[in-house]
């Protein structure tokens, strides 16, 4: 139990260090072995999850954290900034851990989902235990330098499975993905250079995020609140808040710089559609709630009007997107962009609820978009195709594909009763909550929902209802109903919607004191 | 002081040039035995030979400072990087030339070893201009050296341009001794450059230094060498020339003669900036792969430039750490490209022809990772102490085009991972790399992730091969 963290991290890595020396004609061996990898991480979350201390109530974020595991790394010394010192340092919280659990589950549902890569299967597997590492490494991640590895280190992998196993356009998308996500980490980078010329940990400098969100600056360093030193003409802690924002934002994504995703999702393979959706853009959240959020409270609350704004864009633009595509994966896409703005706007408003609001959301998207991926991959898999305007009436024909398509997309449009709802009400509360932006924020957040029943519903209308009909001939003989497969990775999908629509507590008491813990420090600021 | 000692304090001095001496002697006996015909099997022995002897020579130095009545002017920092210039030299006959002018070749490269060597520690102007003069006179042949039109064509350009460079720079020096009455330059202080004219001289002196780190206005010759030049020579060429002018430049700032916001460091940080973008965008449209990672190695000299203007302790410790995973990046990929082109692949869009060699491809691809500078490998770590510095010295507008020139790197490096592994597959049976080069190419992998997770054993090794303290 000690060193569970570890383990979860590290497996992936070791089996994809085995992978490498087993020939690739057996490819029917890497497909179980990545499904074993994944499953032990599951199991090991799970264990993580009983075994998590909810009613530890945090006095600072030292204290905050559980399974904590510290060993020195790199420690050099290195020019007049002393000694510098980068500690393997891992943990989780209330806020992590979910993610952790999330992670391991989405990853198991991706592995069976590629179940029949037959191409280059080697490389495949290899790729995604290097990938689901570094995913799960960025949640545990309590130093920053070693967040920073797994936030870029997860690209390459990704590179690689959006271009060889890709679509028709895979080599422009993943090229796409890859500047736009870099772009963002460089920002990240300077920021995470700037924090560590100015935290102590006693007398040396330190990566160490627990410090930074403690705020163990030293005096008169750039970031040190109480220093006067500006930059351009504005204080660093604005600018390093700022970058954090574009950086993570990128990554989220957020309006005006989420175009990389709709590519990505259009040309990635079906399993890597469903992690990308369901993981990477909880990491983008995950930085900003930990980092942006967390080491700069004192901005984050100058900024979160900013934040709001933005987040409101990214729900109407973004969900007037999905009102207009034709390609069903592409409004799945969009669909994102639109659900990740409440995320943004649950995060702005600073209250308890809202944070709340903004993990539950993260946490629940983190499901209904990769089932919503699964529903588009299906008709996919059958036909090649996914253009609305090619079908119709497929509730006739398949109404097992029909239910749980159903079941995704009212939980994406936020009904009561499924995940989807507990997440954006809870935002919407804290948003109309919050003195730190008008009304407006709200009204015009709430109009989101609106949008996302009308593309919705207008989908269901398309494609499911009406006579029944399919563009072409040679798709008729494909059109059968869900196989076992598929539905071995929407039932406990759709089963877990449910579950935590019912009980949404379930979630929440993780996260209860130590998100209370971290919103106290906004009240501690404001006047 | 009486003539006996001023012989016995020469002579004691004199260990202070043993390793360029040995390396001349080496280069004339590896010229002797090639002439025999008998005996050519020898040259690779005799050449390794004196780079082991001229290590061991360079590891027992101890002298620091000022020598030879000033002549020269030897340091920690000449010293270390003396280590990877000798490496790198060893590390040539990697690249497995073939026979012919083989003899000829490593003569050029051991006399460009000195010629470096004596730039890094020249302390006085006409030794200066006589050392670059050396190592470009051996440059301009070695371009030749594939005895092909084309190769010919870039040695005469390379030529025409080094001579107007090198023009330029003796104009210079006129100019600084006839405003400061010496040159040496030891004797030079605040006083002497204050006056316009050795400031205008110093300016033109730099072009002669800045013709040999590549840096913009004065890179155009690169991408033309390096891309007809043999492989091994452009190699070396983009290392070791590149570097010793660099420690020069250190050298020459370090007097101090120009306060921190004086017009010509503006200058010097300006052209640095301009050559990160004239790299980074010049290598864009490149079709040739060569070509395209010689624009690269155009805008690594102005991510190394910072290192040598700035006098801060994080700077030279950078400089170090920067400069070695350079050479080691940049000769890998140089050898890659050359394996590539033995199977006849010179563009970029060919690539794709060796999609079935996906080891290769892999290993060649982490090169380009750590060009660009991504973790895990130890590019990042160059990068990550580099944007270090320069936030710490406060140059924000050389950190937003450093960062966002790497950005711009990806795009072009990645040109290649994505021919080889993602555009339509053409398949052809000729294409493929035997063991070694497979393992040699491993190897200088796992040193580049090696050195990403331990990079405390680079500055250990600073400490430990250097015996010259200050």
């Amino acid at each position: 139990m000690q060193n569970i963290l570890t383990y979860i991290f590290i497996l992936p890595l070791i089996v994809a260090l085995m992978m490498l020396f087993i020939p690739a004609e057996r490819w029917g061996i890497f497909r179980r072995l990545s499904l074993a990898t994944v499953g032990i991480q599951l199991v090991l979350a799970v264990l993580l999850m009983i075994n998590f201390d909810s009613s530890l109530i945090p006095e600072n974020w030292e204290g905050a954290f559980q399974f904590v595991e510290k060993v020195d790394w790199i420690s050099m010394s290195f020019g007049s900034m002393g000694s510098i010192s980068i500690q393997y340092f891992i943990g989780v919280d209330g806020i992590s851990l979910p993610l952790v659990v999330l992670s391991s589950f989405v990853l198991l549902i991706g592995v069976i989902s590629s179940w029949n890569i037959q191409e280059k299967a080697k490389g495949y597997h290899i790729l995604y235990l290097i990938l689901s590492s570094s995913i799960v490494g960025c949640f545990i991640a309590l130093d920053f330098f070693l967040f920073y590895l797994c936030f870029e280190f997860m690209l390459l992998p990704m590179f690689f499975l959006i271009g060889i196993w890709g679509g028709k356009r895979r080599s422009y998308a993943s090229i796409k993905f890859f500047l736009y996500t870099l772009l963002g980490s460089l920002f990240i980078l300077v920021v995470m250079i700037a924090l560590y010329l100015s935290v102590m940990d006693g007398e040396v400098h330190t990566f160490s995020m627990v410090k930074m969100l403690d705020g163990a600056y030293a005096s008169n360093t750039v970031l040190d609140p109480g220093s006067p030193q500006l930059i351009f003409g504005y204080s660093a802690r604005v600018l390093a808040f700022l970058f954090l924002i574009i950086g993570f934002g990128i990554k989220l994504p957020a309006v005006p710089v989420h175009t990389w995703l709709p590519d990505a999702h259009v040309e990635a393979p079906t399993p890597i559609s469903v992690v990308l959706a369901g993981l990477l853009l909880k990491v983008g959240a995950y930085g900003l709630l930990r980092i942006a959020y967390g080491i700069f409270p004192d901005v984050a609350v100058e900024f979160s009007g900013l934040v709001a704004i933005l987040g409101v864009i990214s729900i109407l633009y973004g969900g007037m997107n999905a009102l207009a595509q034709r390609d069903l994966k592409r409004m799945v896409a969009y669909s994102s962009v639109s659900h990740m703005g409440f995320v943004l706007v649950g995060l702005a408003s600073l209250t308890a609820v809202g944070f709340s609001g903004a993990l539950f959301h993260m946490i629940s998207h983190g499901l209904i978009s990769p089932a919503l991926f699964l529903i588009a991959g299906v008709i996919y898999d059958r036909t090649g195709n996914r253009a609305m305007e090619n079908f119709s009436g497929l509730a006739e024909k398949m109404p097992v594909y029909t239910f749980f398509m159903a079941v995704c997309f009212f939980a994406g449009l936020g009904l009561p009763g499924l995940s989807g709802f507990v997440g954006e009400l809870m935002v919407l509360i804290g948003a109309f909550g919050s003195d730190q932006f008008s009304m407006w924020i709200g009204i015009l957040a709430t109009l989101g929902i609106a949008i996302s029943a009308a593309y919705f519903l207008w989908t269901i209308q398309r494609m499911f209802y009406g006579k029944y009909f399919v563009r072409e001939a040679a798709w008729e003989q494909n059109m059968l109903d869900l196989n076992a497969r598929e539905k071995l990775m929407l039932i406990p999908l759709a089963l877990l919607i449910i579950a935590l629509g019912v009980y949404p507590r379930w979630i929440l008491d993780f996260s209860d004191e130590t998100i209370r813990f971290f919103t106290q420090q906004f009240s501690l600021i404001q006047p | 002081m009486s003539l006996i000692e001023q012989l016995n304090s020469i002579l004691n001095e004199l260990q202070g040039v043993w390793t360029e001496t040995a390396l001349m002697l080496g280069a004339i006996v590896t010229l002797l035995v090639g002439l025999i015909k008998r005996l050519d099997k020898l040259v690779i022995v005799v050449y390794l030979l004196s780079i082991v002897v001229s290590i061991a020579l360079n590891y027992n130095n101890t002298l620091s400072g000022s020598i030879l009545s000033g002549s020269l002017a030897l340091s920690s920092l000449s010293s270390s990087f003396g280590f990877i210039f000798l490496i790198i030299g060893g590390l040539l006959p990697l690249f497995g030339r073939a026979k012919q002018h083989r003899t000829e070749f490593f003569f050029f490269i051991l006399a460009m070893l000195v010629g470096s060597l004596f730039i890094m520690k020249a302390n006085n102007l006409l030794i200066i201009y006589l050392a670059i003069e050396l190592v470009s006179f051996c440059s301009y042949i070695l371009t030749n050296f594939t005895f092909k039109e084309k190769s010919f064509e870039a040695g005469i350009k390379y030529l025409l341009f080094g001579a107007i460079c090198s023009a330029t720079m003796l104009f210079g020096l006129g100019m600084i001794y006839g405003a400061t009455g010496t040159i040496q330059i030891r004797g030079w202080n605040e006083v002497l450059f204050s006056g316009l004219f050795a400031q205008v001289g110093f300016v033109l002196f730099l072009v002669g230094i800045f013709f040999k780190i590549s840096l913009a206005p004065a890179h155009l010759w690169v991408p033309a060498t390096y891309q007809e030049a043999p492989a091994d020579a452009a190699a070396f060429m983009s290392i070791v020339p590149k570097l010793a002018a660099l420690v020069l430049l250190q050298r020459l700032f370090n007097t101090e003669i120009f306060s921190d916001d004086h017009w010509v460091l503006r200058l010097v940080f300006a052209l640095g900036m301009l050559t990160i973008i004239a790299g980074t965008l010049g290598a864009f449209k490149q079709r040739n792969a060569r070509r395209m990672i010689g624009f690269g190695a155009i805008a690594h000299s102005g991510f190394l430039l910072p290192f040598a203007l700035l006098q801060t302790t994080t700077s030279s410790d950078a400089f170090w750490y920067y400069s070695l995973i350079y050479g080691i990046m940049n000769f890998a990929a140089f050898f890659m490209l050359d394996r590539y082109e033995k199977t006849g692949i010179y563009e970029v869009a060919d690539y794709n022809k060796s999609h079935k060699e996906t080891w290769i491809g892999v290993v060649f691809s982490l090169i380009l990772v750590s060009l660009v500078g991504l973790p895990p490998l130890a590019g990042f770590t160059a990068k990550f102490f580099l944007f270090s510095t320069l936030w710490e010295s406060g140059l924000m507008m050389y950190l937003v085009v450093a960062l966002l020139a790497t950005v711009g790197s990806l795009f072009f490096y990645f040109r290649i991972p994505k021919s080889i592994f993602l555009s339509a597959p053409v398949d052809d049976r000729s294409i493929n790399f035997n063991f070694s080069t497979k393992i040699l190419a491993t190897l200088f992998c796992i040193v580049l992730l090696l050195l990403f997770f331990v990079p405390q054993m680079v500055m250990e090794a600073q400490q430990l091969l250097n015996n010259v303290h200050e």
